[in-house]
């Protein structure tokens, strides 16, 4: 073997290795992204602005959740078109599966979700979809179930020309990666919420930073998703009573701000807003704390360096989650520049 | 929407029911605190319409009754195979030949097939062909239920006519249709749907003042109140007013107020919350300067119900503390002009500001028990919750109305003011009436063994006013039970000699139907609680056949006595050693709990009036057996180990997060069981001549030692 054909193989052993040690890479044609997460698909100006200001030309729609009702998993929620995607702008169709379904005979779903989403881009007029991403907090007691499931429905897109992409919790990056194309690192909802503490449950560092470790090795693309919006949290005597959606804090009558994102009530009241216990009524009672979280620009900025140095490239592609006028206005623009444009 | 919920839950300082049935344990629990204030009938035309539809197929075809599930399975039959149909409604039309209701029932099914399609989730999304399809067949239903000429199902015709409109999205024609019908249609569930069906209308054409007023009128509260969300204030009232004195939207807009504002109130006097400053104040503040405008309104005389804003204005001053005033007020209420809800709700409300506000004597008693019975004949005449989440639980406003005021004002305030009995037996009254044996039970068990014993006399006695004739009537006391619960409670107090003689009278059949007999037929009060762990039980367990109370009673009679006596030092020892063991089991700690309580819960303390400390008991008789001269070496060990074990006072030890919330392990070096945990430690550094297993294979110990 010649010196220079021993350079050539050289250089190819390290050049493999160093791809073995960066992990899966990043995702392929990155684009400033955004999460939809509605049940009905219709864009204010606000919201139209957002996309045209920050150059959004992806947008992962949630299509559907698929639950499961008397051991049988069927679709819920399902998202209505009232107004056209935006031209230019790719949609990538969004699948949330309760990892309970798991649990029960999923065998005949994979067809069944791919041809439902394929329908509903037809009668919606969705086109140009390359891709589906499925969401599911699958865990090590779900996982052989949940893989086996990918690997159907990744076999059933590559008939149509589609990939396969999924969402990874940070909980996730202790396991193997799913079969997929690429993974969406979701860098929110890290905590708890019922437990009053002084972390922030949407994205403290300190929860994610035990997980990032794994960032390195972790043998998939992946890209990653950030915050946006903002809680408020119920809480009576300190035990958690549940998330209030559209709620008036600026209602003097109701509430009183006794600290930055702390409201307490003064004055009791049912609000129709859907309870934890499934009931269509909150109650908010004298003496509750209504606690908003959200954490501030430069935390979730910490972190996006953070995971950025423990893998390079994984913010080549950034995914807002979501869309929604109240939440995206929880930051000012140069937040969203820094993000969405790396 | 059923407007159940409009109860709140809020914690009040009584005994717990333990988890198993009819056991109690001290601790505190929450029961419901309903709203008083209630102008109209909740669920006033059904819960939703379900109920009165149904009631209409029932009719129709009675095979429907408890089978209702047919009715729901309608959307999947085939229009075009009724013959071989097995629901029983179709059955029902075939067997009648009733040619007029197949041919709707065929449309209905078409009808909601489409309906179940459009709102239901299932794989098969529908295509652009599909929805054409779709779109096609309601038009198709809309024109053949538009050309009905009928008189006999008119109502249903021009329903499904405004059901396909609305899933047309034709909200505009729905008005329209509505606009021309209405007046051409008798009362039926059917014209109330379609009503429904033209406030949605109305709220997509932006109409929301008209769309509450038929909410209202339908008693959807829950949509009522969305649209009505923000003016749910005093504010909001007075520009509801101005709009139209007698809009319907005001009645929910009034009680809203005054439920929130006076439970607020309440809340904020009998929880303090200072934490929260002026809160209570301006709380107080706006029900005052509603009271202001309330008596404006009644002034102004442009309602039709000032008894609505009069009752308003009496109850608010009632919650306010102005009692005499607010009473009159009610009074006038109840004469003046409006719904007989309206002057119902004040009759409510005066009745419970003067319950709350007189004293209880032979005046108030016979007001009270006229007005008991007259909430009687209204709970009766009210529907219940039916619908409701809790079903068993259903109740209505009447009897919600009786059991806060009996449980959580009447009773405690006669047990504050020293009327004892009559508070016990007006629980009682209430907690069979409402089948809730553990208010009661837990009324009881509160008592000291002094108060049981007068409370018995009591109820034998002759009453002394007309509504404790009512009381004495229906409250009864089995002898068992009550010697039973003389003879625990005196155990508790320590009174072990004065207990024998009731604990004697109970028979067995009573003990083993205790809820806490399973744990007494397995578990022996003489084990060492050290040693022994006494956990499990089954509840498959042998009959008991002696009374164990009683055993104990004796037991702990004797002992005592030779304690004083015995000059022995390591005999004196062992009974103080003995005695310690057996209060450590019969306390809130031990395994043997049911000898002094009911329940037990892992809240437990001395809570008990008269209760004597048993583990200060257990600690003082350790000390005392240690205290002896010349023990041997076996015997110190030992009753050292026993007093280290002893879960008395604060734990010797506690876990606490720093600012990093990194957790460290505390001595509390004050604690009893810190300072017998150091003894021990003592003495097994002083070159004792051996050490117990027990002690040298002690986790505690060895962490403890390190």
């Amino acid at each position: 073997m010649s010196r220079c054909v021993k350079y050539i193989l050289l250089a190819f052993v390290a050049v493999a290795c160093l791809c073995c040690s960066s992990g899966g890479g990043d995702v392929d044609d990155p684009k400033p992204s955004v999460y939809y997460w509605r049940t009905v698909f219709r864009l204010d100006s606000t919201e139209r602005a957002f996309l045209s200001q920050h150059d959004v030309k992806r947008m992962y729609v949630r299509y559907f959740d698929v639950v499961s009702h008397k051991a049988v998993a069927h679709p819920n929620a399902t998202i209505s078109f009232a107004q056209p995607v935006p031209e230019g702008i790719e949609v990538i169709p969004t699948i949330f599966i309760v990892n309970h379904c798991f649990r029960y005979d999923m065998d005949s779903i994979p067809e069944k979700l791919v041809d439902r989403v394929l329908q509903m881009n037809e009668t919606n007029d969705v086109t140009g979809v390359r891709e589906l991403q499925i969401d599911c907090d699958w865990t090590s007691q779900t996982q052989d179930d949940y893989f086996a499931f990918l690997g159907k429905v990744r076999a059933l897109l590559k008939e149509h020309g589609m990939r396969l992409s999924v969402t990874i919790r940070l909980h996730q990056l202790n396991l193997p990666p799913p079969p997929a194309d690429y993974g969406v690192l979701m860098m929110y909802n890290t905590g708890d919420f019922r437990e009053k503490s002084d972390r922030n449950p949407i994205l403290d560092y300190r929860d994610a930073y035990p997980y990032l470790k794994h960032l390195a090795s972790y043998k998939l693309p992946l890209c990653s998703a950030w915050p946006c919006y903002s809680w408020n949290l119920l809480y009576s005597d300190n035990q958690f009573k549940g998330i209030l959606y559209d709620v008036d804090l600026a209602d003097s009558n109701v509430y009183r701000e006794v600290a930055p994102g702390r409201h307490v009530v003064i004055s009791s009241r049912a609000l129709p807003e859907p309870n934890s216990d499934g009931s269509d009524m909150t109650w908010v009672n004298v003496g509750d704390s209504v606690i908003t979280v959200k954490p501030t620009a430069s935390q979730i900025m910490h972190i996006v360096e953070a995971v950025e140095k423990e893998r390079p490239g994984i913010n080549k592609q950034t995914i807002i989650y979501s869309l929604d006028k109240k939440s995206i206005q929880n930051y000012d623009n140069e937040f969203y520049q820094t993000l969405l444009n790396r | 929407m059923i407007m159940n919920s409009i109860k709140r839950y809020l914690i009040v300082s009584v005994l717990a029911i333990a988890g198993v049935a009819s056991a109690l344990a001290c601790g505190p629990w929450s029961r419901p605190h309903y709203y008083v204030f209630s102008a109209y009938q909740r669920n006033q035309l059904g819960y939703t319409f379900t109920d009165r539809m149904e009631k209409f197929w029932y009719e129709y075809a009675p095979e429907l009754r408890g089978n209702n599930w047919h009715l729901g399975m309608l959307s999947s039959e085939d229009p075009q195979d009724f013959e071989n149909s097995s629901n029983v409604i179709i059955k029902a039309a075939i067997n009648k030949k009733d040619k007029e209701m197949q041919d709707y029932l065929r449309l209905l099914v078409s009808y909601l097939s489409i309906s179940d399609g459009v709102r239901g989730e299932s794989w098969d999304y529908p295509s652009k062909e599909d929805l054409a399809n779709r779109e096609k067949s309601l038009k198709y239903l809309n024109y053949r239920a538009r050309s009905y000429g009928g008189t006999r199902l008119a109502g249903q015709y021009c329903l499904l006519v405004m059901r396909t409109n609305m899933l047309l999205g034709d909200h505009a024609s729905n008005l329209a249709y509505w606009s021309s019908h209405k007046d051409k249609l008798s009362a039926s569930v059917y014209k109330d749907m379609m009503k429904d069906i033209y406030a949605g209308a109305l709220v997509n054409s932006g109409k929301i003042d008209e769309a509450a007023s038929i909410y209202y009128e339908l008693g959807d509260m829950n949509s009522l109140m969305w649209l009505k969300r923000d003016e749910r204030n005093l504010e909001g009232i007075k520009k509801e007013y101005a709009r139209n004195p007698n809009s319907p939207s005001l009645i929910f807009l009034v009680q809203d107020f005054v439920n929130n504002t006076s439970d607020s109130h309440y809340s904020y006097m009998k929880y303090g919350m200072e934490e929260y400053g002026d809160g209570d104040a301006e709380v107080v503040k706006s029900m005052k300067d509603f009271v202001v405008f309330a008596q404006k309104v009644v002034n102004e005389d442009k309602t039709k119900c000032p008894a609505l804003w009069q009752s308003a204005i009496g109850w608010l001053n009632h919650s306010l503390g102005n009692s005499k005033e607010a009473i009159e007020q009610l009074n006038k209420a109840m004469k003046m002009g409006g719904t007989d809800r309206m002057r119902e709700n004040a009759r409510v409300c005066r009745m419970v500001a003067t319950a709350e506000s007189e004293p209880f004597g032979k005046k108030q008693s016979s007001f009270l028990k006229q007005e008991f019975q007259w909430m009687d004949a209204m709970a009766k005449s009210e529907p219940n919750d039916a619908g409701c989440f809790y079903c068993e639980d259903a109740t209505n406003h009447y009897t919600e109305v009786m059991q806060n005021l009996i449980y959580d004002s009447m009773a405690p305030t006669l047990f504050k003011n020293g009327q004892t009995n009559v508070a016990a037996a007006l629980v009682g009254w209430q907690a069979q009436r409402d089948g809730e044996e553990n208010e009661y039970k837990t009324v009881l068990d509160n008592l000291n063994a002094q108060e049981m014993i007068d409370y018995y006399a009591y109820l034998k006695g002759k009453p002394a006013s007309d509504l404790e004739a009512v009381l004495l009537s229906a409250n009864k006391l089995q002898a068992d039970l009550y010697n039973d619960m003389v003879g625990t409670k005196m155990i508790r107090e320590g009174r072990f000699a004065e207990a024998i003689p009731y604990l004697e009278k109970v028979s067995l059949a009573f003990i083993n139907g205790q809820a806490i007999a399973p744990y007494a037929s397995v578990r022996d009060y003489h084990k060492e609680q050290c040693f022994v762990r006494q956990t499990a039980v089954d509840y498959d367990v042998p009959e008991i056949t002696k009374n164990q109370k009683l055993a104990f009673c004796k037991e702990m009679v004797d002992l005592n006595d030779r304690l004083g006596k015995e000059t022995n030092p390591a005999e004196k020892a062992q009974i103080a050693y003995v005695m310690a063991n057996m209060y450590l089991q019969a306390s809130y700690r031990g395994n043997c709990w049911y000898l002094s309580r009911y329940g037990n819960s892992v809240m437990d303390t001395v809570c008990y009036k008269n209760e004597k400390d048993f583990l200060a008991e257990a600690a003082h008789l350790y000390d005392v057996a240690l205290s002896q001269p010349g023990l041997p070496a076996k015997f110190t060990q030992c009753y050292l180990y026993a007093a280290a074990f002893l879960p008395f006072g604060e734990p010797y030890q506690s876990y606490i997060y720093d600012e990093d919330y990194n957790g460290h392990w505390v001595y509390n070096k004050q604690s009893h069981q810190y300072k017998s945990l150091l003894a021990l430690k003592q003495y097994t550094q002083g070159n004792p001549p051996f050490l117990a297993p027990y002690i040298t294979k002690c986790d505690i110990l060895k962490r403890f030692l390190n």
